[in-house]
């Protein structure tokens, strides 16, 4: 089964996210729900994760230092980290595709951009 | 229309529609006296200092909810009210800037604010209305205009 962590100050978001996630595939996996990158961090520590997804604007620690943190670890930096924000322009997406996130998303979110993004976890 | 008009609709239309599946019109007037609603605000940060708000009636928050999480699968928690007005407002306030302003241009905004304390009367704020079915709701810009 599949691990997935979606990092999101909002439930709505999470709720959203979780709701297209499942409907492009990911019904059985085992989905973590996390107010900030802080909680993210410690939940893709403690157990293997096949993705995490993360929002940028969130309190405590933001989406980029979560991907900052992640990508400097020697365990995690192999982690796919997909990006979903409201904040997010071309320029945004340059610098967190730098970074090293495995894609970036705007909100709202759709199942079929989802789906577009996240093609290699079917493959 | 001026440029941050057409930003405004297309934000809160971009929202509703690909959120909620909700048509929406800008209308020339607001709420009809006696609607409950919701308000929320939201700082713009860089570039431009300044604040977005929604003001929403209840009855629509009920219904956008219905419509996005009414049949909820095992484990999963169906938000807030408050919670989905707080996210409502951070995606229109996000893809607000993104059609206001260059592509290369970072930007900054700040954390949703639930029932805020009223704004004072400035020049520089304006409110548009919008009608969903049958509810209307106001998104307002200050200090950015």
């Amino acid at each position: 089964m599949q691990r997935v962590v979606i990092a999101d100050d909002s439930q709505t978001a999470r709720t959203f996210i979780r709701r297209c996630l499942e409907i492009i595939g990911l019904a059985d996996a085992n989905f973590v729900e996390v107010e900030n990158g802080r909680e993210a961090l410690a939940q893709v520590k403690e157990a293997e994760t096949d993705l995490l997804v993360t929002d940028l604007n969130m309190p405590v620690m933001n989406g980029e230092m979560l991907l900052k943190w992640i990508k400097g670890s020697p365990k995690l930096c192999h982690l796919k980290v997909l990006v979903i924000t409201s904040a997010g322009n071309a320029a945004k997406e340059s610098e967190l595709m730098k970074l090293g996130a495995c894609g970036v998303l705007r909100k709202p979110v759709s199942p079929a951009a989802l789906s577009q993004k996240l093609n290699w976890l079917f493959a | 229309m001026e440029k941050i008009d057409i930003a405004v609709q297309r934000a809160v239309t971009d929202t509703l529609e690909n959120l909620a599946f909700m048509e929406v019109f800008p209308v020339p007037e607001g709420l009809p006296p006696g609607q409950t609603e919701m308000t929320a605000a939201l700082l713009f940060h860089e570039p431009h200092q300044g604040e977005i708000r929604i003001s929403i009636p209840l009855t629509l928050l009920a219904d956008i909810s219905q419509t996005i999480f009414g049949t909820p699968t095992e484990g999963m928690a169906v938000p807030s009210p408050r919670d989905l007005l707080a996210e409502l407002l951070n995606t229109v306030a996000g893809r607000f800037l993104i059609e206001l302003l260059p592509e290369d241009q970072p930007f900054r905004i700040g954390l949703p604010e639930l029932d805020p304390p009223s704004l004072m009367e400035t020049e520089s704020l304006k409110t548009w209305h919008f009608r969903a079915d049958d509810h209307c709701f106001s998104i307002s810009l200050s200090n950015l205009i």
